[in-house]
């Protein structure tokens, strides 16, 4: 994929760990955490995690370490019960069972946090003599996405580049998209008075590399806070807007 | 009788001690200014010597009902262990733009996910927090420091004597808690659990407080973020 991104490079950083894959591929599947359907689940997670090499973002280490956890927990689970007793005698709990009591861990946090969001919110609206402030960086891992996650984004990526037109062999295109194109492409179509559906910034007739740059485009953007993503709730479509906060002329995308 | 010499009742003076120090001030501050004062004019100032921290703490929910009552677009409220004027939740958009403030700051997801692990499980490790999340923080974790929602507080007793990290004040006023302890309220099922490994790895308590998650800031921690106040001014 490099050839897509000689000129520009996106540097994005994924703060979203595997757990946080899981739990999202395990609330979209509608599954049982407890009772992991571990073969669609790893399916999905292997999926996932070349979307994101394809992409190029900086996926850390523990993606990797989680999908030899997810292929051996796997590989377990297709033993026969007698000759899985026979290898490891003095452990017979379900091989699924280290990582559910992770991920149940995980989830419990990841609720707690969802509440703490609240009383943030609730406590930004009032004010008090001699209350602390805090200051939070523009583009530290303070401000980034908000109410969608990563995983959001890469679902609906996904989805179009798998209606993506197959590759003509007999014909050479010459078309080359870069990203920095596709920024310029995303900005002009998207308004503020006028938000835009995801599927609609991709066409029918779009290739790969035109998929691939313009949603390359679309993650620096929402980087550079030039455009937001919402959401009515998780899974639903996604939306996307012109950041009203920021000037048009601003925009330095550092071409 | 002119006013100044009429004898106020304690909802009053708490009323306008709260008022007028323009910052969060505990009962025990409270009940100090009130002592001091009958010592040092005695008379009638004498008649709030006997004052006990649930007579204030009853002023202060008298006071507040009387504020609410009156939509008075300001109460009395309790972050972090003391008492300060705050404006009501309702009216928080036109102070917004009195103050300048511009929109709402947040943090993202996952930099809540990681202030809820230590909020939970302080004091502890940045390899624990790295545990429970499955992900390296390094990112995330200094970007809290620097906002001072995150302080170093110990080092552990593990090799390598590495750093143990925990909540400030400042995050007890960024999220409107009373104390920690109130964070357990919340979320029972994860105070549960802490006390039930904490029963049984009883050495991973903090040596110098029995109970850290029900610590509420000692005089240093005070000393420290004022001074830390001093430098941003």
């Amino acid at each position: 994929m490099s050839a897509f991104q000689d000129d520009y490079k996106v540097e994005l950083e994924v703060f979203e760990g595997p757990l946080d894959l899981l739990l999202y591929l395990i609330k979209k599947n509608e599954v049982d955490i407890y009772d992991i359907p571990i073969e669609k689940i790893t399916t999905q997670y292997m999926e996932y995690m070349n979307l994101m090499k394809m992409l190029d973002l900086n996926i850390a280490g523990e993606f990797i370490v989680m999908a030899a956890s997810l292929m051996m927990i796997k590989s377990r689970m297709l033993l026969p019960v007698e000759e899985r007793d026979e290898i490891e005698e003095e452990e017979e709990e379900d091989p699924r069972w280290d990582l559910v009591r992770q991920l149940v861990e995980y989830k419990s946090f990841k609720d707690a946090a969802i509440r703490l969001e609240e009383m943030e919110y609730r406590q930004e609206n009032i004010f008090a003599q001699g209350a602390g402030h805090v200051h939070m960086e523009a583009d530290g891992p303070g401000a980034l996405l908000g109410e969608i996650s990563i995983f959001d984004l890469i679902s609906a990526f996904n989805e179009v580049l798998k209606n993506a037109r197959a590759e003509e062999i007999a014909e050479i295109v010459a078309h080359h998209y870069t990203v920095a194109d596709q920024i310029d492409f995303v900005l002009r179509t998207v308004s503020i008075d006028k938000p835009l559906m995801f599927h609609a910034l991709f066409k029918e007739e779009s290739s790969r590399g035109e998929i691939i740059c313009t949603f390359l485009a679309l993650l620096e953007l929402i980087r550079l806070r030039q455009i937001l993503v919402k959401q009515d709730h998780q899974f639903a479509d996604i939306v996307i807007e012109k950041n009203p906060d920021v000037d048009v002329a601003d925009v330095d995308i550092g071409m | 009788m002119p006013e100044t010499d009429r004898m106020p009742d304690l909802k009053e003076v708490v009323g306008a001690l709260i008022f007028a120090a323009h910052r969060s001030v505990s009962a025990g501050e409270l009940r100090k200014c009130l002592l001091d004062t009958a010592e040092q004019n005695g008379g009638e100032t004498n008649a709030f010597k006997e004052v006990t921290p649930s007579n204030i703490k009853t002023s202060i929910a008298e006071l507040n009902a009387d504020l609410e009552k009156n939509r008075c677009g300001f109460t009395i409220g309790e972050v972090a262990g003391g008492y300060r004027l705050e404006s009501s939740l309702c009216c928080g958009k036109w102070v917004r733009v009195l103050l300048d403030r511009g929109k709402t700051e947040k943090l993202s997801r996952p930099a809540l996910e990681t202030m809820a692990i230590i909020a939970y499980r302080q004091p502890i490790t940045k390899a624990e927090i790295e545990g429970i999340r499955g992900v390296d923080i390094t990112h995330i974790l200094k970007s809290l420091m620097e906002m001072q929602l995150v302080r170093i507080v110990d080092r552990s007793d593990l090799p390598g004597k590495p750093f143990l990290y925990g909540t400030t004040r400042l995050f007890l006023d960024h999220f409107g808690l009373k104390n920690l302890q109130e964070l357990n309220d919340m979320e029972p099922m994860l105070a549960i659990r802490r006390e039930a490994e904490a029963g049984v790895k009883p050495q991973e308590a903090l040596p110098d407080s029995a109970d850290p998650k029900c610590d509420v800031f000692d005089e240093d921690d005070i000393g420290e973020l004022e001074e830390m106040d001093d430098d941003e001014s």
